[in-house]
């Protein structure tokens, strides 16, 4: 009796109550911090997983896991005709080959994803992307052109600056430089604008080889090292090795082959630590002659004698 | 005496008219055999050929086909480029198979026979008309394949020619390997001598191993003699052991019972629990599957939503303007 008498004055002192009206109030704007993600359907989840696991393998440099992940992925999309889930596996199997250096095959894939496109417009620009890729790899450069300037005209703004960087290396195979810098500048500026720190990287450089293609050693220096900054700063071996490779050109051209040979040096030693020995050895050979030229007989014996070594390990 | 009575002249006017009957017909026969030989009964139709050269040709010559005569040379002449026309005489039951495309070849009878001219019969549905052209094959005569023989042939006896020289020549490869094949089995003699000479040095050589080896023995059984105490203390320790071993193996026994036992309350215990396994595992599969999807939701609850790392959206790999 006392247990139920004790309650009903717990629950009617105004106290209590402000307490409960206070909780349940609390409760609701907690209620309001939640967030419940939407489920996709099944295979699609699956797709997606897979397309995920291929992106982690690809950054981690196992093409054979990422391969067979996007393989996956595009099968799944597939069974559903997911378009644009296809297309996406498509171009990323295609930049998979096209690391790897299988042109054949990045190109059959690349043009599935060209018929696919129709029917996602939003990833078409990617698609025209990889297809001037491909086209300028195999030292097609109109058709390349051609390609890099649908892509350009179809593309956001968020995506604009790779397209223009693109464009700019295609004018420059073509030998039009002045084209060429206007659009790695416009290229580089909209790089800045969107953050991308590695398209920034990518039309220093080009900017820098119009410079160097100008003459003027001083601007593709200081070009180069800009490039190489951002290249360290994202970790990009093969970058770091090729902003080296011209600082190495820039000074040799400038007649300071010591300055030249250390440059290509470190080159070198990127290239070795990265496991590109093929590139190390053509790096190696000019270096070769440079220590030649410049009396150094010591260190020139020990490029010759790596370059023998090197050349067995790729055997 | 002769008289007009004799029976001799009776009936004489029939006799001689008989007799010129006989010789009338006989006259008339010879001239139907030899017309027939001559195809003069027969209906014929000329075809024209145009030879290089006349040799073999001759007026009168049979034309066959297949093997059976089909008519003759009718005539030979020579025309205005110095080439030979022949017209044949052909009968005209064959002209069905004297076609467009049919080739007539000047050839001989066997080795020795005379000439005759071999008909070919065509595929061609156009029949060679009434003094219409029929081609030539040009066969090869006994002298040309003689030549053509002669020249393929030359070769070969100019190679052995050459090649009875290189074997003759006295400084020849040939000729010095005889030669060393000679000196060779002359030193076959000497080597045989130095062999004989060697097999004796073994022979001795041999001899002394036997002694050494028997020298050998006579110290082994000396030594087996000096471990015959050493065997005896090996004998001993075994006897030992034989005595211990049954006590050891009682105590095996004995822990092997316990560990049967032991095994058998195992698996009536695994026998019971393991179909639960199955039901377990679905279960805990399950409560996983729940707080993962738990975790997840909490991931997205403020505040842990604002430190916790935001998922990877990106769907393509980077498509890099340089590579």
């Amino acid at each position: 009796m006392s247990g139920h008498l004790s309650r009903g004055t717990v629950m009617s002192e105004p106290r209590n109550l402000v307490r409960v009206c206070s909780a349940l109030l609390a409760a609701s704007l907690f209620a309001g911090c939640v967030t419940t993600p939407k489920r996709e359907a099944l295979p699609l989840q699956q797709a997606a997983r897979h397309n995920q696991k291929g992106l982690r393998a690809e950054e981690t440099s196992n093409l054979k896991r990422a391969g067979a992940e996007f393989a996956e992925a595009y099968r799944l999309y597939s069974s559903i005709e997911n378009y644009p889930g296809m297309v996406t596996a498509l171009i990323n199997s295609s930049r998979l080959f096209r690391t790897a250096g299988e042109l054949e095959s990045a190109e059959a894939v690349t043009d599935r994803a060209v018929l696919l496109a129709v029917n996602t417009p939003e990833l078409a620009p990617e698609v025209w992307f990889e297809k001037a890729k491909l086209s300028l790899l195999k030292g097609g450069v109109e058709e390349a052109l051609l390609w890099s300037e649908k892509a350009l005209a179809a593309s956001p703004d968020t995506e604009q600056h790779r397209m223009l960087n693109l464009s700019a290396r295609i004018y420059l195979g073509k030998g039009q430089r002045a084209r060429a810098g206007e659009l790695a500048e416009e290229g580089l500026k909209k790089s800045r604008k969107q953050s991308d720190r590695q398209e920034e990287a990518n039309a220093l450089r080009l900017i820098g080889e119009l410079e160097l293609l100008e003459k003027r050693q001083k601007g593709a220096i200081d070009r180069f090292s800009e490039a190489l900054a951002i290249d360290k700063e994202l970790a990009l071996p093969r970058k770091i090795s090729a902003d080296l490779r011209a600082l190495s050109q820039c000074y040799e051209l400038m007649g300071d082959r010591v300055t030249a040979a250390a440059y290509l040096d470190r080159a070198v030693e990127v290239s070795v630590s990265h496991g590109d020995h093929k590139q190390a050895v053509v790096d190696l050979e000019k270096l070769h002659l440079l220590q030649e030229q410049i009396g150094q007989k010591d260190a020139a014996f020990k490029t010759e004698e790596l370059i023998r070594k090197l050349r067995q390990v790729q055997k | 005496m002769i008289t007009g009575n004799d029976n001799r002249f009776r009936h004489l006017e029939r006799k001689v008219g008989v007799f010129v009957c006989a010789a009338l017909l006989g006259v008339m026969g010879a001239i139907l055999v030899i017309g027939i030989e001559k195809d003069l009964f027969r209906a014929t139709y000329g075809v024209r050929l145009t030879a290089p050269k006349g040799i073999g040709f001759s007026q009168g010559m049979p034309i066959k086909l297949s093997g059976f005569r089909i008519g003759r040379v009718k005539s030979i002449t020579l025309n205005d480029s110095a080439a030979v026309d022949v017209v044949l005489q052909i009968d005209r039951r064959y002209s069905k198979w004297i076609r467009k495309d049919s080739v007539a070849r000047l050839i001989k009878e066997g080795l020795i026979g005379d000439y005759i001219i071999e008909i070919s019969s065509g595929v061609s549905s156009e029949l060679i008309p009434e003094n219409g052209l029929i081609s030539l094959d040009k066969t090869k005569a006994l002298d040309e394949l003689a030549e053509e023989i002669a020249d393929k042939v030359k070769p070969v006896l100019m190679d052995i020619r050459d090649i009875i020289a290189y074997v003759n020549a006295s400084d020849g490869d040939i000729k010095q390997t005889m030669r060393n094949l000679n000196t060779f089995t002359g030193n076959l003699e000497k080597s045989r001598e130095r062999t004989d000479s060697l097999l004796t040095g073994s022979r001795q050589m041999l001899e002394g191993a036997f002694k050494k080896f028997d020298i050998l023995l006579v110290k082994s059984e000396a030594r087996i003699d000096q471990a015959q105490p050493l065997l005896e203390k090996v004998d001993n320790s075994l006897g030992q052991i034989d005595r211990k071993l049954p006590l050891l193996l009682g105590k095996v026994e004995k822990t092997l019972a316990h560990l049967e036992s032991f095994s058998g309350e195992l698996k009536s215990t695994s026998s019971e629990a393991l179909p639960q396994i199955p039901q377990l595992l679905d279960k805990t599969k399950g409560v996983i599957d729940e707080s993962e999807a738990v975790i997840e939701g909490m991931k997205w609850v403020w505040p842990l939503s604002s430190v916790m790392e935001k998922p990877d959206e990106r769907s393509l790999v980077k498509g890099d303007s340089h590579e």
